[in-house]
């Protein structure tokens, strides 16, 4: 039980620190006005190899531990998060699942290239108008040779638009329904993208609507083993998220704060207030509980021990605490917490995208009580 | 006592169809922020344009329920539009709190033509705190001369126009602090009045919320409500009224966000089961319609307190905290239920979602609910443990 930070670590998040209030924060206003994808920071984020964060040091990357990962999205996280998504789809979901699941081959063709930002990681899940495998339009794949070919329709497709290579989790077995799912990495070039889709908040991380029409993919794992890596990836993706809210807790604590200590309402500082009082302590303990159970799952992982449980655990924590603390930085600013030139309206919606990115039906409360039950 | 009269059922379907024919079909249009005015010229037309003028002016003087009906529909069209239609109410009570016949003709006059009326209380410096208001009101012979800032006004930019009509509060004794206070009734056209910034917020985009700013303003005696010194008494039993109307348009909207998540669960599939079969997604449409149906009776009985002529106050301060809360968990778990179409523009539940977080803020943020209600039941517990005493 020690919950120091190793020298690495130490490092790492101070850079990601320096980076995030160089690089991110500039930027993060203009950006969610415009949802323009930060191409430029997005290079730069690899220049300073935090694109290849779970990459291999034989494939370029820096291999980092996954709670030096969680470091870096809480910095990012609290600069800019809709940059923070996008670092996150790329390295963890993507870059991520191939490091863990691809051959070698897969590996050599697409991870070096990934760490250098040469090739942007998206993730594809969703599917419009109904859960995963459940739709007319549901993603179907058939084997070809030693290929697969893809049809169907991904909608909400994480870095949709702005990548070069996607992780697919598409049906491989009708009569299996949502069990018999595979993941697959599929090149952008044979991909259609058929629009972006707007969003409440981290409206600068890339979400688009795309079409497989006999697109070609390349098998991750082994067939069927769709459940299990979507499974693994989004417990490493939730930790990561989980992250980011932090971070955006923290930005809006900060500015909840100092607003507490300069506006001056009956005479006082309304921080002089106790039911203000109340809500910066509120905001206050969300975040130190969301650290725990963050850095926690993240240490899980590190050590391959429970994680997906851990991951449940924080994320069913963390879905409530990380929006209530986004409720009590708007209370606490009042009329200005709900004008746009103020950031805390953001982070408002923003911290609302950290759980919703992903597939829509996925409770934690499902993983929980199943291993409760078993 | 809890139907709804057939007059009353008549009107909800009024405003139903309104809201089908000239408010859904421009959600688009009414979230991108230029705030549409052909909906209002429209709604001009429906004979609801200022639902409490009194009948001596030409009014229809709808009783509080009726009025409530109003708000909760258009709210379930649109927050925003809701909101800017109710400006016209908000700066309406006033009048009939302290409004002798010739200022309510002069005012509602200009209302029943289809001028924006406001509601000037809010400062940079007075929110929470409207006693701290720092516009000045010098009398100079017959005349008074108003300066400041006023901000936060909804529909103030429209209320700046010919014939228009808005109540401007602002201190005629600084040294009285709130009792300084008093009330002006200003014709939108009066030089010295102009717009400052407009602001740009993330929801409620179908009204249009203003700085007004007030240089030597002059205007004659007559324009003031009341007596000097009655602000603070005027603004308070205004914020009375317009509370339950805020309650009545939170219950809008927590309604809408009810029907569109009814919607969603039963068209959608999960696996080869419709997502309804799932306990955790239906068994929460159960607890949100049961808020929102509260909240839809906390209303009610608030309308019906005050059409009877009973105190309403403390439970007018209750009912808009609990229907302004109940508005924003419904949106919340809504959005919680939709997932990644939830959070995406497509669907219509992140509008709700940002317009209803206004609703714990304006109109008095809910911790001044608090302050009002805790206070009153206090107040009670004293006075009654002090009868009894008394009586021993």
């Amino acid at each position: 039980m020690n919950f120091e930070l190793t020298k690495e670590q130490q490092m790492m998040q101070k850079s990601a620190i320096d980076f995030a209030a160089s690089t991110l924060e500039p930027i993060a206003y203009d950006i969610d006005r415009t949802a323009e994808y930060p191409s430029a920071a997005i290079k730069s984020m690899a220049e300073h190899d935090f694109l290849g964060m779970l990459i291999p040091t034989e494939f370029e990357g820096i291999d980092a531990d996954y709670v030096s990962v969680a470091l870096v999205a809480e910095a990012f996280g609290k600069a800019n998060a809709a940059a923070a998504a996008i670092a996150i789809t790329h390295a963890v979901m993507a870059a991520g699942a191939i490091a863990k699941y691809g051959s070698t081959e897969l590996k050599k063709a697409y991870l070096p290239a990934m760490a250098r930002g040469e090739k942007i990681g998206g993730y594809a899940i969703a599917e419009p108008g109904a859960a995963l495998a459940s739709g007319p339009d549901k993603v179907v794949a058939v084997k070809d040779g030693d290929k697969y070919v893809l049809n169907g329709k991904k909608f909400f497709v994480l870095n949709g638009g702005v990548a070069d290579v996607y992780i697919v989790i598409a049906q491989t077995n009708e009569e299996a329904g949502q069990k018999g799912v595979s993941a697959f990495v599929v090149d952008a070039d044979d991909v259609t993208v058929l629009r972006s889709v707007d969003k409440l908040g981290l409206r600068a991380f890339p979400t688009a609507e795309i079409e497989f029409k006999n697109t070609k993919a390349v098998l991750l794992g082994a067939e069927e083993d769709g459940v299990k890596i979507m499974t693994d990836i989004q417990a490493y993706a939730d930790v990561a998220f989980g992250a980011m809210a932090i971070g955006v807790a923290q930005a809006a604590l900060e500015a909840s704060t100092e607003h507490a200590k300069t506006r001056v309402q009956f005479g006082a500082p309304i921080g002089k207030l106790q039911a203000v009082q109340w809500m910066l302590a509120e905001i206050a303990t969300n975040i130190h509980m969301m650290k725990l159970a963050v850095y926690k799952a993240a240490v899980a992982i590190q050590e391959n021990d429970d994680y997906i449980r851990q991951a449940a655990f924080m994320k069913m924590y963390a879905m409530k605490a990380s929006q209530d603390a986004g409720m009590n930085a708007v209370q606490i600013h009042g009329g200005t917490g709900y004008s746009r030139e103020d950031k805390i309206e953001r982070y408002f919606r923003d911290i609302r995208g950290a759980f919703h990115i992903e597939n829509a039906n996925e409770y934690p409360q499902k993983t929980i009580a199943g291993s409760l039950l078993r | 006592m809890f139907d709804l009269t057939p007059e009353q059922l008549e009107l909800q379907q009024k405003v139903r169809s309104f809201v089908d024919e000239h408010i859904r079909p421009y959600l688009k249009e009414i979230d991108s922020g230029d705030v549409p005015e052909h909906i209002f010229k429209e709604w001009c037309k429906t004979g609801l344009v200022t639902l409490v003028a009194p009948k001596e002016v030409g009014g229809i003087d709808l009783d509080t329920k009726s009025c409530a009906i109003v708000m909760e529909e258009l709210a379930k069209g649109d927050l925003g539009i809701a909101t800017a239609f109710g400006a016209n109410n908000l700066g309406s009570y006033p009048l009939l709190i302290a409004g002798t016949l010739e200022q309510q003709k002069q005012h509602f006059g200009a209302l029943l033509e289809g001028k924006y009326g406001a509601f000037a209380l809010t400062e940079p410096g007075a929110g929470s705190d409207a006693g701290a208001v720092a516009t000045t009101a010098v009398k100079k012979g017959n005349e008074y001369v108003l300066n400041g800032t006023k901000c936060f006004i909804t529909q103030g930019g429209f209320a700046i126009d010919e014939a228009s009509s808005l109540v401007i509060f602002a201190s005629t004794d600084k040294s009285k602090g709130s009792r300084g206070l008093s009330a002006f009734l200003v014709p939108g056209d009066t030089p010295g009045l102009s717009v400052g910034k407009i602001e740009d917020k993330m929801g409620i985009r179908g009204s249009q919320t203003v700085e007004l700013i007030i240089e030597d303003m002059k205007i004659p005696a007559s324009a003031l409500l009341g007596n000097e010194g009655d602000g603070m008494k005027i603004a308070m039993k205004t914020l009375d009224s317009g509370r339950l109307m805020v309650a009545a348009q939170a219950i809008g909207a927590g309604q809408a966000a009810l029907d569109l998540t009814v919607e969603f669960i039963s068209e959608r599939m999960d696996g080869s089961r419709p997502l309804a079969r799932q306990q955790a997604v239906a068994f929460k449409l159960a607890d949100m319609e049961a808020s929102v149906e509260a909240g839809r009776q906390l209303v009610y009985r608030g309308a019906y307190l005050k059409d009877n002529k009973q105190p309403y106050s403390h439970h007018s301060a209750i009912t808009k905290l609990f229907a302004t809360d109940m508005a924003m968990q419904v949106a919340r778990d809504a959005m919680d239920i939709m997932g990644t179409y939830g959070y995406s523009k497509d669907s219509q539940i992140e509008k709700i979602w940002r317009d209803a977080r206004i609703l714990s803020i304006y109109e008095g943020t809910n911790q001044i609910q608090r302050l009002v209600a805790s206070g009153a039941l206090l107040k009670g517990y004293k006075a009654s443990k002090e009868a009894s005493e008394a009586a021993r």
